[in-house]
């Protein structure tokens, strides 16, 4: 965003704008149609849905546009975060206080999973890293089921009335506001952080010229610590907030969320923050609407099926995504 | 940085004779040499084909066996993506169920022979293989890592859940074509695929096209510009690895004797690719051991006397020690105030005390008399991706790393047992 903006040609520049113009109109044209043909409910429930997806996905583009890696281990740090709120919750701590147990847990995850995989694969491959983030994410799914068998549980939520809001005759709970306002606070610190703190531009640094980065005397090893701590506790709090919605159980995160979330990112451009919002309710609606209209009635799957099509079609027509810089 | 990058030097091809054991060269083995080699071959024969199944199992494992045979089968067509198209798919599960399905509807529906039904069940991998290798040469790296995972999804809700082919939720038979419970024929039925299966795989690898492979896999401009066609090797590529999966795939329908789509799930996908990895990239033999590791976990657990008892004790030891040394971790990183060591080590401790909680202490409900005994799927499900991470952070050969001085040694060299270190080997490459 803040980076690549300042560096790139100005004809470049003006050929993202009208891009994203051109695909802010489309996404226009198709919610009057979708309103048109009485489908109010599809887009406020993908919306609703769609937040969730954009917080997971936050912590995915953190952690690529800092290092370069897709982190298939996302989902497992909300999971567990979610397992130790459950854990500290059911022993009688109070919500808030479990709520930051629970934070820190992920944290640590993410300073372990960084020390004991991430810094020894630092010059391999970023498809070895991808297997490897799989990897964790598989270790701690297995963990999961050891400690909680596979058997749906219940969380408490932050907030729990249901009732306050509604929007076309739909109720929006309290929960999933705090989701909205959580998504929004978090992407404006994060860009914040990149385009006006020292250590935000050290980040990029490192993850643009490593050992340049080095050489005048930042630490690229701490600079990647820190990183993935900060993607942990994101996901920690997705985790945390999405959970009460739906029940949780091992791996509810990774099968559920983890894949609209990267879809999410790529339609924002896996580098933008705002990107990875925009996207996780374009994946939203566009599965909501999916499973909804008659049109797809005889489609089995038929979120899945648009979650593909989406995915495939934005990567063929505009790999860089809405809002990514090149 | 420089040093950590040149210091996994590339070898061409890994059945090359690697640079250092230049020196044997003039080395022939001697009559007893070569009768102690094929004497080593034959016992690995004697104990496939007859001592292990028939004597130490005593006959009744065909089953696990067979699926072992399938397992390898499988890991052989991930390893020709991975290992020398150079392109990670994690939608594997959608290559074997769609043989899976294919075969069972040919069989079933269309009435055809079981041999029929497995060789279609191979033309249609291929055909959606080459299908998604056209995907490949427009998107590449992570993304088009990203794309098989959401096609093996797309696969298991939507194509599986065609009624008229699959038989939808309710899934679809696939008769043994052995006879009923008759899996002792069967396991050397699976034996020749794979047998045929690597025949394939080695012929390839000798020819123009698997050097073709190999130098696109490497670096897809370059073998450009030697006149390499990387779309027709790429899909061609893609075309084996589905090969081999359909062929897979229609096995393991006809071993379970029935095919529906809860089956293949995206966990599925991930075990084929630890396997693969664990097993070695482009090592057949080594990529089989790890195939047929992951699929014999149970059995082992099963088989080998008391071990499945010093599991459930384990249960208890584990968290107690990770807690133990956690908290001696975290004290002694307290103390050299290594914070970060010091944060280490509270994970660590965390973790044993979250296992142990719910035993100690009876937090999660329904758990009266069943608190969590290491069972062996979950023991699977945690030792696999522990040997994952190992493999690929201390040992990216895999399992075909450390017997490569083995294989060395029966093609007639002189036994070297740092053959195949470093040099030869590297995980996969940099496409994105």
């Amino acid at each position: 965003m803040a980076s690549g903006g300042v560096l790139a040609p100005i004809k470049t520049r003006l050929g993202d704008q009208y891009a994203l113009v051109a695909g802010l109109a489309a996404a226009l044209v198709v919610v009057v149609f979708l309103f048109a043909i009485g489908q109010r409910e599809a887009i406020v429930l993908g919306v609703i849905a769609g937040a969730s997806y954009g917080l997971l996905g936050l912590g995915l583009v953190l952690v690529y546009k800092s290092s370069g890696v897709f982190n298939f281990a996302q989902g497992e740090f909300g999971t567990v975060a979610v397992f130790v709120l459950y854990l500290t919750t059911t022993q009688g701590i109070p919500y808030v206080f479990a709520a930051l147990i629970a934070l820190v847990v992920a944290g640590l995850l993410g300073l372990l999973t960084e020390r004991a995989v991430i810094r020894p694969l630092a010059s391999a491959p970023r498809v070895t890293l991808l297997v490897a983030t799989a990897g964790v994410a598989l270790l701690c799914i297995g963990l999961e089921f050891w400690i909680g068998r596979p058997e749906p549980r219940q969380v408490a939520p932050a907030l729990g009335r249901t009732d306050r809001v509604s929007v076309f005759g739909i109720f929006i709970s309290d929960q999933r506001l705090l989701i909205f306002a959580a998504i929004a606070v978090i992407a404006a610190a994060l860009a914040y952080f990149f385009s006006r703190t020292n250590l935000g531009l050290a980040v990029l640094a490192a993850s643009q010229e490593p050992t340049a980065t080095n050489l005048v005397g930042i630490s690229v090893a701490r600079i990647s610590t820190l990183v993935w701590v900060m993607a942990a506790v994101l996901g920690g709090v997705a985790g945390v907030l999405t959970a009460p919605l739906f029940g949780f159980a091992p791996a509810f995160l990774t099968s559920t969320a983890l894949v609209p979330a990267f879809t999410a990112a790529v339609i924002g451009g896996f580098t933008s923050l705002p990107g990875a919002f925009l996207g996780g309710v374009i994946v939203g609606i566009a599965q909501s609407v999916a499973s909804s209209l008659d049109l797809f009635e005889d489609v089995p799957g038929p979120q899945t099926a648009s979650l593909f099509v989406l995915l495939v079609l934005i990567l063929l027509v505009r790999p860089q995504g809405l809002l990514g810089g090149k | 940085m420089a040093g950590v990058l040149t210091r996994r030097r590339k070898s061409i091809d890994r059945d090359e004779i690697p640079p250092d054991v230049i020196v044997h060269d003039d080395f022939r083995p001697s009559t007893a040499g070569w009768a102690a080699r094929f004497g080593v071959l034959g016992s690995v024969a004697v104990l496939v084909l007859w001592l292990g199944p028939v004597v130490l199992l005593g006959g009744e494992e065909w089953f696990a066996l067979s699926l072992a045979a399938i397992y390898a089968i499988v890991g052989l067509s991930l390893n020709v993506l991975i290992g020398y198209v150079g392109t990670i798919s994690l939608g594997h599960q959608a290559f074997v169920g769609i043989g899976a399905f294919a075969s069972a509807y040919v069989v079933t529906e269309m009435e055809q022979p079981f041999l029929v039904g497995v060789a279609l069940a191979a033309l249609i991998g291929a055909f959606q293989a080459m299908l998604l290798g056209g995907l490949a040469l427009r998107v590449t790296g992570l993304y088009f890592a990203l794309i098989t995972l959401s096609y093996g999804l797309f696969a298991q809700d939507t194509l599986f859940g065609i009624q008229s082919v699959t038989g939808g939720g309710a899934g679809r038979e696939a008769p043994l074509p052995t006879g009923p419970d008759n899996f002792a024929p069967y396991y050397f039925i699976c034996l020749a695929f794979l047998a045929g299966v690597l025949f394939v795989d080695w012929r390839m690898m000798q020819t123009k096209a698997g050097r073709a492979l190999l130098a696109l896999r490497e670096n897809p401009r370059v073998a450009a510009t030697f006149g390499i066609n990387v779309r027709a090797y790429t899909v061609l590529g893609f075309g084996v690895a589905g090969l081999f999966a359909g062929i897979g795939g229609a096995l393991l329908a006809h071993l379970n004797g029935f095919v529906d789509s809860t089956e293949f799930s995206f966990q599925l996908a991930l075990v084929f690719v630890l396997m693969t990895v664990v097993g070695g990239l482009r090592n057949r033999t080594g990529i089989i051991i790890g195939s047929a590791f992951f699929a014999l976990l149970d059995l082992l657990i099963r088989k080998v006397p008391g071990l499945e008892h010093r599991l459930a004790d384990l249960d208890v030891t584990i968290p107690v020690v990770l807690a133990v040394a956690g908290l001696v971790l975290a004290v002694l990183g307290g103390l050299g105030r290594h914070w970060i060591r010091a944060g280490i080590g509270v994970a660590i401790g965390l973790v044993g005390i979250l296992i142990l909680s719910p035993m100690t202490v009876p937090v999660i409900e329904n758990q009266i008399n069943e608190f969590p005994i290491l069972v062996p799927e979950t023991f699977a499900l945690v030792v696999g991706p522990v040997l994952l991470l190992v493999t690929l952070v201390m040992y990216p050969g895999g399992i075909g790393q450390q017997i490569r001085p083995i294989q060395h040694w029966l093609s007639g060299h002189k036994f070297d047992i740092h053959v195949g270190g470093e040099a030869d080997v590297q995980i996969t490459d940099v496409r994105a």
